[in-house]
């Protein structure tokens, strides 16, 4: 129990106690030590997307320039994660197809969080009319197979990076609006609610004041995880042919591959290490998740 | 028959993770004897380590519970026995009568088959064969009074009272030598409680079976046991005969728990709670009384719910009035329609067409603007002060949320801790910047309270505000609702199943069952000479000291 | 507290005799409210199958025409071809006709009734998903149970690690990867195809041979969908394992593991399986990935090259098909769950 009697003004007490339950929260994340190693290697890797156009100019994917470059080289010293059927270096192409992929990954999540945040928290306050409509639109994109719907999508509108985003985003709202509207409606039932209700607050004090805060966390712990997921269904869908050709992508790159069955004809390189690309940064996202979720919800701690 | 023993007995929880606090001890070097055929009482609040001692029997603590000591039955330590023999004992030789209104049997299962299992786990001549252990299921169910069909239903669909009843003929199955209740009554009506109390009695006497009672309700025990022992933070605090432990007890702690269950007719806690605090000056003044100007009034209010095809009537035609400085308690068992007549009276519900709703002459407003005002003319404060405290934000931020809402246009800092001081959370800066997590049951009660007090009504509805509270804070809580009708004019109505809080504090009351006020008056007329047949059941079962000298 | 709880009947009466009989949702009204959710699901489906193509930005036609070259007049005789010279009120009546008669149209790539695919293909793909689906539900739950209920220990430990080391893994990718390695680097098992160039005549050769080649597929299906299966029924055994009953039942004298086995694990199935049912669509639609990655002649590889192609009539096809089957799906699991747990019969 705070035992100063300093004079401060009630939002500076507000504003402390935020700040101290961050710091609080960034210790917690720290003890755990595979949420760790995933941030750790997260931060890595966009270091190393951003610096993409230094690393390796641009001009290294030129085909022109690389008439002479052996096709299919496996890894050496001199071709580090080998070439692939047009001669360029695979480490070039990994490092540009990381800021497609982890662009897209960043901006599908961002898209679905929003969506999802809103119509949960709506699904779960309104009642009636408008709350069952809402949950019924929920539970039919959850029920719509969203790989399918995205690749109708991307069939209909123009390729492109961001038809992908879009497609994705519009896809994979539903899983994050059903954990929203759950969380909304338990914290709904709560007593203090209620108890905001009596005392006469409206819609929106009640949603900004009790119902957000109460959602936050489980929302950020639930963006971690669709990232990873985001990622995972760009890299689909761009293996599927639905991305743009002309940009740089791990999906794309694994693409070649089967065109050129890379797997059968024995060029592993190719086949493994975007695939081995992806699988570690997905796995970086759910780790972290899963550590941010162990803090949020505390029964969970013991997993 | 074998004794049960607990000699020097200590159980520590080691805790791990985040709050790592070590060691914590539960229960502290206890020695208790309860002879073959004898009934022993255990009382304590939450923490007191009761529960604890209790499981400690059948080894049923978790796994990071270590126990010193040693617990015999009969000459048998139960700490030394090896898994098969301990499972051997189990349920044989000691069984549990567990909360069953609470989650004590299996969901998916049929209760018949849950009593059967027993039978199966611990085969005897008796029950060999399944037709003999399908007739001892029946045996057992006419027992407890159970019709033999119930043993085909499911848990969700037996009463709170047949659950018990069903954990009772469960218990009594493999015919042990021990049973232990484990707050056999708690969240049961006070009828269903009566009957539940006096069976476990008759058929522990016709058995000769011993008993071990734990409860928080001292009244309760009182009832059932011949001796009561009293465990406070781990330790045994006072033990003796029941009557005399509850009428004339020698350690303080036992006296503040026996006066919080006050005997109804004794004039010494008539409007009277007991509390810690030095509240003479309250006591020399005559209480304020209540005054004829009528502010809340209902007249042939119903509320009826409409739920697929069918419908409830929860609230018939209640008559009601609340006059200006008058405490009324408004007293009624779980299903009676006391709670949803409350939600109505403060405007959360509608009422059906064709009831009168009145604050101060004028209908009740449903929305808008006038809905505000009405919110800071009446204030509700609920049952569970942990649940109505949103867990992030501070106690100035929870009491001025009011005040945000109301768009008060003075100072919110001064009305904050005026309102913290009227709820008797002083000094309020203190208080400020605390979060409900490091404030104890009662003070959080008292945040709620402050929090309803900010917006300044003249009527209190308060929905069962101690029921949640232990023993020792409810009478603290009472004395500051009779304190802020003296202080502020603040009328109350308070909703309980608790017929002695009602004497405790209350000028009226009104007795509700099934939807409706079945008896309306002032409290020493109700109390002391009910005329409805349901008022003199509801007073004759409840537990009081005083019976059991009679 | 809300103490009006009408499905647990009038509390305080029944204690004189009054018993109210618990008001029990018979089967049947249930069958038909949850058809009747499932019917407006796939009607739903119908609908946006229709406007996905024809309202969404982007002209049908450019994108068919994208990658070849037509001069004005072939274009205009496509559109004609496929109705978008009507109005839209027309072209969505045609639609409706259409889909009441499984008439999908006319696809570009193979010329032929896109129904008729659809037809040819069908079973094989349920065969792939059903067989990848049974066996991930299986294997997910029975170690989803015994990591749960053995939670910290090594067995859990690693449980757990795989499944989330294989919860990032694309489905294609795995198939590729195992494509290679055991196909074309091992040569154990074929890589493509569900049948060998020159397939046995004999029945139980056939089936061999068939089965043979829907190794690879299976396992990479059932390898990224169980793990998710896994976490949830470890969950849900973790959150029963601290229920009350389950120390009425130890109290009784029960060995712990028929304690897991006969109280806890049933009532953990009961989320546990909701969920699965609801990931099953996840399951399904990875169909498309492994069936290209394996060349396997099922709906997936249609959808595949419907998308290269770009063939709209067979991309609309197998979509509002795929959709359907999902949607079945998730009925099953409805009618499943109602029958796993008493407590859902009553209203």
């Amino acid at each position: 129990m705070s035992t100063q009697t300093r004079l401060r003004s009630p939002r500076a007490m507000a504003w402390e106690r935020r700040r101290s339950s961050f710091a609080e929260f960034c210790r917690e994340f720290a003890q755990n030590r595979a949420g760790l190693i995933g941030l750790v290697f997260l931060v890595v890797i966009v270091l190393l997307a951003v610096l993409a156009p230094v690393l390796a100019p641009a001009s290294m994917l030129d085909v022109t320039t690389l008439i002479d470059a052996p096709r299919f080289a496996p890894p050496s010293w001199e071709h580090p994660l080998g070439t692939d059927h047009q001669g360029r270096e695979l480490w070039v192409r990994m490092l540009w197809g990381a800021q497609v992929s982890l662009l897209v990954g960043f901006a599908a999540t961002a898209m679905s969080m929003i969506i999802g945040t809103i119509v949960g928290i709506a699904a779960g306050h309104f009642t009636g009319w408008w709350g069952g409509l809402l949950m019924r639109t929920i539970d039919f994109f959850l029920v719509l197979p969203s790989l399918i719907l995205a690749i109708v999508l991307t069939s209909v509108l123009s390729r492109g990076v961001w038809t992908i985003v879009i497609a994705i985003g519009l896809t994979s709202w539903a899983g994050t609006a059903r954990v929203v509207r759950s969380q909304t409606l338990s914290v709904e039932s709560r007593d203090y609610v209620e108890r905001a209700r009596v005392l006469g607050a409206g819609h929106w004090h009640i949603i900004v004041k009790h119902l957000l805060p109460a959602v936050m966390p489980l929302v950020l712990a639930n963006t971690t995880l669709t990232v990873g997921s985001a990622i995972i269904a760009e890299s689909t869908l761009s293996f599927l042919g639905l991305g743009d050709t002309t940009v740089q992508s791990w999906g794309a790159i694994l693409r070649n591959s089967m065109d050129v069955s890379a797997a059968t004809s024995g060029y592993w390189w190719y086949v493994l290490i975007p695939g081995l690309a992806i699988v570690l940064v997905v796995l970086a996202f759910t780790l972290i998740g899963r550590a941010v979720e162990n803090i949020v919800n505390p029964t969970l701690r013991n997993r | 028959m074998p004794d049960l023993t607990f000699e020097d007995v200590s159980i520590t929880y080691r805790t791990s993770g985040r709050n790592d606090r070590g060691e914590v001890p539960a229960v502290t070097k206890v020695s208790l004897s309860l002879p073959s055929g004898g009934t022993l009482g255990i009382a304590g609040e939450s923490g007191s380590g009761k529960s604890s001692l209790a499981m400690s029997v059948l080894r049923l603590l978790p796994r990071s519970a270590k126990v010193t000591g040693r617990i015999l039955i009969g000459e048998t330590d139960v700490q030394a026995l090896s898994f098969g023999q301990l499972r051997a004992l189990r349920w044989a030789d000691a069984s549990i009568v567990f909360q069953g209104a609470m989650h004590s049997l299996n969901p998916v299962q049929k209760v018949g088959a849950q009593i059967l299992e027993a039978l199966q786990l611990h085969v005897t001549d008796r029950w060999k064969s399944d037709k003999a252990r399908a007739a001892r299921v029946s045996e057992l169910l006419t027992a407890v009074d159970l019709p033999l069909l119930k043993a085909e239903s499911f848990p969700h669909e037996l009463s709170g009272g047949q659950k018990q009843r069903v954990m009772i003929a469960m218990a009594l199955a493999c015919e042990p030598d021990i049973i232990i209740a484990d707050e056999p009554t708690t969240a049961l009506d006070v009828i269903v409680q009566k009957q539940i109390l006096d069976m476990i009695s008759r058929l522990v006497t016709e058995r000769g079976i011993s008993l071990l009672m734990i409860s928080h309700d001292l009244s309760v025990l009182a009832t059932a046991c011949e001796r009561i022992a009293i465990m406070r933070d781990g330790e045994l605090v006072e033990l003796g005969e029941a009557q005399q432990v509850c009428t004339d007890p020698t350690h303080p702690y036992t006296r503040q728990l026996a006066e919080a269950f006050p005997t109804i007719g004794d004039q010494a806690s008539r409007l009277k709670p007991v509390t810690r605090k030095d509240r003479s000056q309250v006591t020399d003044e005559p209480a304020k009384g209540k005054s004829d100007e009528v502010l809340l009034r209902a007249r042939g209010l119903s509320v009826t719910y409409r739920s697929g095809g069918s419908t409830m009537r929860a609230v018939r035609s209640v008559d009601l009035d609340i006059h200006r400085g008058e405490i009324v308690a408004l007293v009624g068992q779980s299903g009676s329609g006391k709670s949803t007549l409350a939600r109505t009276l403060i405007g959360l519900q509608a009422p059906d067409e064709g009831s009168v709703l009145q604050f101060r002459g004028s209908d009740l407003p449903r929305s808008g603007k006038a809905l505000r005002a009405f919110r800071s003319e009446v204030q509700m404060v609920l049952q569970d002060p942990t649940a109505a405290l949103n867990p992030k934000l501070s106690v100035y931020e929870s009491v001025a949320e009011g005040l945000r809402v109301q768009r008060y246009r003075g100072d919110e800092r001064e009305r904050v801790a005026q309102s913290l001081t009227d709820a008797e959370l002083t000094p309020p800066e203190k208080y400020f910047g605390a979060i409900p997590q490091e404030l104890s049951g009662g003070q959080r009660q008292r945040a709620v309270i402050a929090g309803a007090l900010a917006v300044g009504p003249e009527v209190l509805i308060a929905d069962e505000p101690v029921a949640s509270l232990d023993a020792s804070v409810r009478g603290e809580i009472l004395a500051l609702l009779l304190s802020l009708r003296e202080r502020l004019g603040l009328s109350a109505l308070v909703i309980t199943h608790d017929l002695g809080l009602a004497w405790n504090i209350a000028d009226t009351v009104a007795v509700m069952v099934d939807g409706e006020i079945i008896e309306h008056g002032p409290t020493e007329q109700v109390l002391l000479d009910p005329q409805h047949p349901y008022t003199r059941k509801l007073l004759a079962a409840a537990p009081s000291i005083e019976r059991i000298k009679a | 507290m809300t103490e009006i709880m009408p499905s647990t009947g009038a509390v305080i009466l029944e204690e004189e005799g009054l018993d109210e009989p618990p008001r029990r949702v018979s089967g049947a009204r249930y069958l038909f409210s949850k058809l009747g959710g499932a019917a407006v699901s796939m009607v739903m489906v119908i609908l946006l199958g229709f406007f996905a193509f024809r309202i969404l930005p982007g002209d049908p036609v450019a994108s068919i025409t994208r990658e070849r070259q037509l001069n004005a007049e072939q274009v205009e005789q496509l559109r004609q071809q496929m109705g978008l010279d009507k109005p839209l009120w027309q072209q969505f009546g045609d639609y409706l006709v259409n889909v009441a008669t499984l008439n999908f149209g006319e696809s570009y790539v193979y010329k032929t009734s896109v129904s008729s695919l659809i037809g040819d293909y069908f079973w094989n793909t349920i065969l792939l998903t059903g067989t990848s689906a049974i066996l991930a539900i299986a294997l997910g739950l029975w170690l989803g149970q015994h990591a749960g209920w053995n939670h910290g220990s090594l067995f859990d430990k690693i449980t757990s690690g795989t499944s989330l080391v294989l919860w990032s893994v694309p489905t294609f990718w795995l198939g590729l990867l195992l494509l290679m390695v055991f196909g074309g680097t091992l040569h154990w098992f074929p890589t493509g195809g569900m049948l060998s160039p020159d397939p046995p005549t004999d029945p139980l050769g056939l089936i061999g041979d068939v089965l043979a080649h829907m190794v690879l597929p299976v396992i990479t299906m059932v390898a990224v969908v169980y793990a998710q299966y896994v976490m949830v029924m470890r969950a849900s055994v973790m959150e029963e394992k601290s229920a009350d009953y389950l120390t009425t039942a130890r109290a009784k004298g029960l060995r712990e593991d028929l304690v897991r086995r006969r109280h806890a694990v049933p009532n953990a199935l009961l989320p546990a399986v909701t969920l699965v049912f609801m990931h099953i669509g996840g399951l399904i639609a990875g169909a498309v990935t492994v069936e290209t990655v394996f060349s396997w002649p099922g709906l997936g590889k249609l959808t595949y090259e419907a998308i290269t192609g770009p063939d709209l009539p067979l991309l609309q096809g197998t979509f509002v098909v795929f959709s359907a089957i999902i949607i079945a799906m998730n009925l099953i699991a409805d009618l499943v769950y109602r029958f796993l747990d008493p407590r859902v019969r009553q209203a």
